[in-house]
């Protein structure tokens, strides 16, 4: 059971972190073991793959470009 | 509209500071109200607003969480009762939820990266709009955007605890679609199997090295 509350409390501590909600120091400890023990190593990765695999594969609109002219245009309406 | 005095000054904060977050509004709009075409009215709705509201806005501070408020609360207050289309929010789902343990599955650390493989199309989207709206938006905001639990807290006017916890049920409910819809393309999670196996095995095979 040992291992399975080391590993929980790794996965919480990489979403901690990659949520932004470790204070600096913590955070810089987190990043020593990501550096040196392969078990933060992996879980780092992993998390990171899955977040950026989420970014990618999200429909983003691509015409922001327009919509920038449209509301230039709209603001000069008054 | 701002001040005639100071209309240029405006001008340039809105060119430099908010215009530049267009393209991850148009996002998180599209998700909310399900088609470009809202989502344009919405967002251009929301430039609109920050521009008479501008002089409320401090110079150099966080724009994007700013922009994202008013988008959120125009959301709420305007777009939703002019299309007279109430948020589709699948309670059963929630309360499905509502007992489970926060602490036991965090994160992404569950879902297996093979999930993605095969993905062409917008299965990512469709399971992130699949969501209920609470859920979608501390989905959108955190995992896509990138804000913290505190500039998510003061976008949705809610606890920082209540972004933890629908942060948490958001993300187990989007690991379970994502995961269906990959078993759909015939991707098998072996974990799973492995599990079964051990199940069927008599009980003091088991040791806490294995679970």
């Amino acid at each position: 059971m040992k291992n399975v509350t080391q590993q929980l409390d790794l996965n919480k501590q990489v979403e901690m972190y990659f949520d932004q909600a470790l204070d600096p120091q913590t955070q810089d400890e987190f990043l020593q073991k990501v550096n040196s023990d392969p078990l933060y190593h992996q879980a780092y990765h992993h998390e990171l793959q899955m977040r950026e695999n989420l970014k990618k594969h999200i429909h983003r609109p691509d015409n922001s470009s327009q919509l920038i002219q449209a509301i230039k245009n709209q603001i000069r309406k008054g | 509209m701002p001040k005639k005095t100071s209309i240029s000054a405006h001008n340039t904060i809105f060119e430099n500071e908010l215009l530049p977050h267009v393209s991850a509004l148009q996002t998180f709009a599209f998700h909310l109200t399900y088609n470009q075409e809202d989502a344009d009215d919405l967002v251009q709705e929301t430039y609109m607003k920050a521009y008479r509201f501008i002089d409320k806005y401090e110079q150099g501070t966080n724009a994007k969480a700013w922009l994202f408020k008013i988008l959120k609360n125009a959301y709420i207050n305007e777009y939703r009762k002019r299309v007279k289309q109430p948020t589709k929010v699948d309670f059963e789902e929630i309360v499905a939820y509502h007992d489970t343990d926060d602490d036991r599955i965090t994160g992404y650390s569950d879902l297996r990266e093979e999930v993605f493989l095969h993905m062409m199309g917008d299965e990512v989207t469709t399971a992130i709009n699949s969501l209920p709206l609470d859920f979608r938006t501390v989905i959108l905001l955190c995992d896509i955007e990138g804000f913290t639990y505190e500039e998510i807290a003061s976008i949705i006017d809610v606890p920082i605890g209540t972004v933890r916890s629908r942060l948490f049920r958001a993300r187990n409910l989007l690991k379970e679609k994502l995961t269906d819809y990959a078993k759909k393309f015939g991707y098998t999670d072996m974990r799973g199997q492995k599990k079964i196996k051990r199940a069927a095995s008599p009980p003091d095979n088991l040791t806490d090295e294995e679970e």
